[in-house]
């Protein structure tokens, strides 16, 4: 969701400040541009086997073959990032794998927002047209 | 200088340097404790979904949802049948701290 559009008790409860929830957000859009694939965070819980659900999760995306989502579950400490069909020929599993293991190295020094933003940004890189 | 002039001179400019200093360094540190999040602690928040906000040019992009039952009530299936061949390949990664 567009930072402008979260009210102030759901920034409150959420678990981004609006700095970070703009850092985010602005990630988005700039690799939304750069690439025309569609970005997506999911930061919460995933249903085990964690692969499944993050698969599941990207097909209730509006266009998922064109579609990345990066599904992040901090109390289960797993990092799934799911691409459409279209796109594993611009990004494929072994660049994703480095991606994946650039945002771990973040999570596990406490960086939740820098790993995610780092993630974006260089899945972006890869797939850039 | 009397003996009150010379010790907060002396004394009073100094402490009060180091004492404000150190509130500086201090207090952020706690404002953001709260949130900072650190491998093996609790998460307790709702799922959050984020997407890239609507594009100036009103291209529709799926807006992200905070909860997740919202998401799948939509769907009245379980299973994705596709007649594409290949279509529900997907790629990507795994990694976990």
């Amino acid at each position: 969701m567009a930072v402008g559009e979260l009210s102030r008790s759901e920034v409150l409860e959420g678990p981004f400040t609006t700095g970070q929830l703009e850092r985010i957000s602005e990630a988005l859009a700039a690799a939304d541009a750069e690439t025309g694939f569609v970005f997506s965070v999911y930061v919460g819980e995933l249903v085990e086997p964690t692969r499944g659900d993050a698969e599941r999760l990207h097909g209730e995306l509006a266009d998922p073959a064109n579609s990345v989502l990066l599904a992040i579950s901090p109390n289960q400490r797993v990092l799934e990032i799911v691409t459409g069909h279209q796109m594993s020929r611009r990004l494929p599993d072994q660049q994703c794998a480095l991606v994946a293991l650039s945002m771990t190295s973040s999570f596990t020094g406490g960086d939740l927002v820098g790993g995610i933003v780092t993630g974006v940004r260089m899945l972006a890189d890869q797939s850039r047209r | 200088m009397t003996v009150v002039q010379t010790t907060a001179v002396f004394a009073g400019i100094p402490a009060s340097v180091i004492l404000v200093i150190a509130l500086l360094t201090y207090v952020p540190s706690t404002r953001n404790s709260k949130r900072r999040y650190r491998p093996g602690m609790p998460w307790e928040f709702h799922p959050v979904w984020y997407l890239a906000p609507e594009r100036a040019d009103g291209r529709r992009v799926l807006h992200g949802v905070a909860s997740r039952p919202e998401l799948t009530a939509a769907r009245g299936h379980d299973v994705v049948t596709s007649n594409e061949q290949g279509s529900d390949v997907k790629g990507g990664a795994h990694g976990s701290w």
